[in-house]
């Protein structure tokens, strides 16, 4: 599964699963709540309109044997009695009296509202004498239960169908007897049913649908229940709730009602009256909150959801793009293109990943780049070395044969010189006599040219010897080499009065005879090319890492700087041999020495004031490769 | 080929099958012809009342010179809808019919006047013209009419005592100042073509009539006292379930009505309501007092030459009491 629908999948469950627990536990608790105040308000209906009928119909009782005690009332209902028995109902005297019972009391009574109709009818035939109904007078209800039952006591003749009033009427009676206490007519009055409907009706108007109605035994409206008309005592109904009532139930119950609705109707038998009572409320109305209830938590649960999935998915896209971005990214560097931006902001770990992902290529990119540099520049160095390994070969070789040739030639060309040189002198003495002074002079000059060619090759010898026949470089103390050179120079010394100092010296790696050689050349160098004055040399030596650099200071002509490479060169002279003799080696010599041990010469000068020659050589203990 | 279909139409089985008894045929002489006047037996037959009882009943139309008694005696017909009076008469002619139950436990008959006539009361029918006399089919008006004047002193002799005419021509032309007629009748014709009318109903007057009342001969009664109780009970409980809806019952009556004209028998089922419930005991419910008053009118009126010696016998509340202590 992929993780946007994975995500909101969990989101869903962790919020759904308790949101629909709370709510179905909201809900049952609530809809017990709202049946039972359905189920108390039932109840409690019909317990107070049983009580008002009770009370109502007590209140119209009581108000019929108030009337019938009244002593004026009934004599004058015993004397129109009388009067009627005996005829004598034509005069005066009888209108005045029939017309004082209905206009004091019989009408009154009835403008009280309980009764439609007060009547008084006689014991003896069952006749009405007088009704506030004139209609009503010389009917009979000799056979009627109020009549009959009338006569002894009060009587209530329970809710029936009249035929006097063609309608469903309930009938209270009283006796009305004369002063013997004997029952001469019997009171009684129709008490109005619109009256009880009304009690019936009283709450009802209320709400939506409740209904209050009264059914008898024989499963008769007898109050008009509310969605019908003409009911009473002309329409049966056969609901649950009336088949529990008459078997002397009382309860709640869930029923279709007589309209075929479902409806929650509290039932109650009521024995005194031989009749039942409902109460019934239309379900949908009753719980018309619950269902309010139910469709609120539907939709919150709903709405909820909802957010929550927004929540997952938001919370999916935050995370899946960049990944997606990463997942992009990767596949980018994977084909090689090193240059894809991400640009993620944010502070998240994902953000963190991706910038590290971006540090990640980015430094891919650069040892990449570094790495081809590298590449490029090692084979150009392998190049270059192997250039410089054929050049030095070549060199090495070249060397080696012009040493060759030198000492070869050097060698091999002293011996015709000598040749030459001794014959001429050999020529100068034998023909001494015999040559003129000009002849003299030009052997003495050919014996001079001889004798500086002897010198020359002598030099160019030694020069090539420095490498071809050196001796062994072992630790020598440069005191004692500088000592062998101050005595070879000691005739020197002596004729110029140079004085010659030097600091401690160092033991050093080298060939003792040809560092003599050095010190020896350069000092004697320094004492030749004095100024004036008398020439002093200070020889030194300091330590210089793995080298020990010596210095011969002077205090002679000094040498300009334009020299400085010119004066090491084999036989290059800066003076003629008329000022400073020489062969212009010895600088030469000292260079090819020094750099024969691993160092280099050179030398800082003022003109006219003196100069410094410096050459390095390895300490004791390096192992330089001097020979190259 | 029987089998076959039987296996096909998932026949229950034999053992199933077999029924208590055996689905008896009985037959009902109506009163008068089809209309809501018999709503409730059409109402047990329709609702299935009779086929619970295993009784498949046959109704009888009854109308102008059909005596319904004569139906019953000959064993034309098992149960009868008949006058309480013409039991009376039968029972003094030494047919043995007795009552079961009294389907209309008030009486029908009306005096009917016009509403601006003045007269409310049988008082102020002195002197004038009443048309309650005729044959055997209306017997019960001029039978209740004398009978409401003699228990009133009123003298019938002032009284100009005329055919019965159903049409009502002299009394809507004026001739005629009262008229008998049927409360589930001519009432409701008269009031259906806007006539204001005075009803003037000898039950207030001490007639306590009834009118159809179920019947059957002492010998079917003593013979087949199971048949006769299921009918009954089948019957009543039609008639209960008829007066609890007229509507319904109404509906059920149009499937058998001669006068195809649903708005005159729900009328008809209206204004018989109270005759049959009356809000007291159960329908069908019979008293002895009735019996003995309404035996009294017919000897007093010399319509039985002499009181009938076993007036107790001519009704039986044996099939309505089991049938109160069962429900």
């Amino acid at each position: 599964m992929k993780l946007t629908p994975k995500l909101i999948l969990v989101f869903l469950l962790i919020s759904i699963l308790p949101i629909l627990l709370i709510s179905e536990i909201i809900f049952r608790t609530s809809r017990n709540v709202i049946e039972k105040e359905v189920v108390n308000h039932l109840v409690s209906t019909n317990l107070l309109k049983s009580t008002e009928i009770g009370q109502w119909v007590h209140q119209a009782t009581a108000m019929l044997e108030f009337m019938a005690g009244q002593p004026h009332f009934r004599h004058g209902v015993l004397d129109v009695l009388q009067r009627q028995t005996s005829g004598d109902d034509k005069g005066a005297d009888y209108q005045s009296i029939y017309r004082r019972i209905l206009d004091d009391y019989l009408k009154p009574g009835i403008s009280v509202g309980d009764f439609i109709e007060l009547m008084i009818v006689n014991v003896a035939d069952g006749r009405v004498i007088i009704s506030n109904d004139s209609r009503q007078e010389g009917k009979i209800f000799w056979d009627q239960p109020f009549f009959q039952e009338g006569r002894q006591a009060t009587f209530v003749q329970n809710i029936y169908y009249s035929m006097a009033l063609r309608q469903p009427a309930m009938t209270i009676a009283t006796p009305l007897k004369d002063d013997a206490g004997q029952p001469r007519a019997v009171l009684s009055g129709y008490v109005d049913l619109a009256r009880l409907s009304a009690i019936m009706e009283q709450r009802t108007n209320q709400t939506g649908t409740e209904d209050t109605y009264l059914v008898n035994t024989f499963n008769f409206f007898v109050t008009e229940p509310r969605f019908e008309t003409g009911a009473a005592l002309k329409k049966s109904i056969h609901t649950l709730g009336v088949t529990k009532a008459l078997a002397r139930g009382e309860g709640v119950a869930s029923y279709p009602d007589y309209r075929g609705k479902v409806v929650i109707g509290a039932y109650k038998w009521l024995p005194e009256w031989q009749l039942c009572i409902l109460t019934e409320i239309d379900q949908t109305e009753a719980f018309a909150s619950i269902a309010t209830l139910k469709t609120t938590i539907v939709g919150a649960t709903i709405c909820f959801t909802l957010f929550v999935m927004l929540i997952g998915w938001l919370s999916a896209v935050a995370i899946t793009t960049p990944v997606k971005q990463l997942v992009a990214a990767t596949e980018a560097v994977g084909r090689g293109d090193l240059d894809f931006r991400l640009n993620l902001g944010g502070k998240h770990e994902i953000a963190f990943l991706a910038r590290s992902f971006e540090k990640m290529t980015e430094r891919l990119k650069s040892t990449l780049v570094s790495k081809d540099a590298l590449i490029r520049e090692i084979e150009e160095r392998k190049q270059i070395e192997s250039k410089l390994k054929k050049v030095l070969t070549d060199l090495k070789r070249s060397n080696n044969e012009l040493e060759q040739f030198a000492y070869v030639a050097s060698h091999d060309l002293q011996e015709p010189l000598r040749m030459v040189s001794s014959y001429t002198q050999l020529l100068a003495e034998r023909y001494q006599d015999k040559l003129d002074e000009k002849a003299a002079k030009f052997i003495h000059y050919a014996v001079d040219g001889a004798a500086r060619m002897q010198k020359l090759i002598n030099d160019l010898l030694a020069f090539s010897r420095i490498t071809t026949r050196g001796g062994a470089i072992e630790v020598v103390s440069s005191e004692n080499v500088l000592d062998a050179a101050l005595q070879n120079l000691r005739m020197m010394l002596q004729t110029t009065g140079a004085m010659v100092t030097h600091s401690q010296l160092p033991r050093v790696r080298a060939d003792e005879s040809q560092l003599t050689q050095v010190f020896q050349n350069l000092i004697g160098n320094a004492i030749k090319f004095r100024s004036g004055d008398m020439a002093h040399v200070h020889v030194a030596a300091a330590r210089q890492n793995s080298h020990w650099l010596f210095s011969i200071k002077d205090n002679g002509i000094g040498i300009e700087d334009k020299y400085k490479k010119k004066i090491f060169v084999i036989f290059q002279r800066l003076h003629t041999r008329d000022e400073y003799p020489g062969t212009g080696i010895g600088l030469a010599l000292c260079k090819r020495i020094v750099e024969r041990h691993g160092g280099t010469i050179w030398f800082t000068s003022e003109p006219g004031r003196g100069t410094t020659f410096f050459f390095s050589l390895p300490t004791e203990k390096s192992k330089v490769n001097c020979e190259i | 080929m029987i089998c076959v279909l039987c296996l096909l139409a998932g026949c229950p089985s034999p053992d199933a099958e077999r029924p208590k008894s055996a689905v008896e045929t009985v037959s009902l002489q109506l009163k008068w012809v089809h209309q809501a006047q018999f709503a409730g037996f059409y109402m047990a037959a329709e609702s299935g009342y009779y086929q619970a009882e295993n009784l498949s009943v046959t109704f009888i139309e009854g109308g102008d010179g059909i005596d319904q008694a004569a139906s019953l005696i000959s064993g034309t017909a098992d149960f009868a809808v008949m006058a309480p009076e013409d039991i009376l008469i039968n029972r003094s002619r030494g047919h043995a019919i007795t009552a079961l139950a009294a389907i209309y436990r008030r009486s029908a008959t009306v005096l009917v006047a016009m509403a601006d006539s003045g007269i409310i009361r049988p008082q102020d029918m002195i002197g004038k013209t009443v048309a309650a006399s005729g044959g055997s089919g209306v017997r019960d008006f001029d039978l209740q009419f004398r009978a409401m004047m003699k228990k009133l002193d009123l003298d019938i002799g002032k009284v100009r005592l005329v055919s019965y005419d159903p049409r009502y021509e002299g009394f809507y032309s004026g001739a005629i100042d009262v008229t008998a007629a049927y409360m589930t009748g001519g009432v409701i014709r008269m009031l259906t073509q806007g006539y204001a009318v005075n009803l003037i109903w000898p039950g207030d007057y001490g007639i306590a009539f009834y009118s159809d009342t179920l019947a059957a001969t002492q010998d079917t009664i003593a013979r087949q006292p199971d048949m006769v109780q299921r009918f009954v009970r089948a019957t009543l409980k039609g008639w209960q379930t008829a007066i609890g809806d007229p509507k319904a019952a109404t509906r059920v009556t149009m499937k058998y009505a001669r006068i195809a004209d649903e708005k005159l028998q729900l009328a008809m089922m209206e204004a018989l309501l109270p005759l049959v419930h009356t809000g007291e005991d159960q329908i069908g419910w019979m008293k002895k007092q009735d019996w003995r008053q309404m035996h009294q009118i017919l000897v007093q009126q010399n319509i039985l030459a002499r009181p009938l010696p076993d007036l107790d016998r001519v009704y039986t509340l044996d099939f309505i009491e089991s049938e109160k202590t069962a429900s």
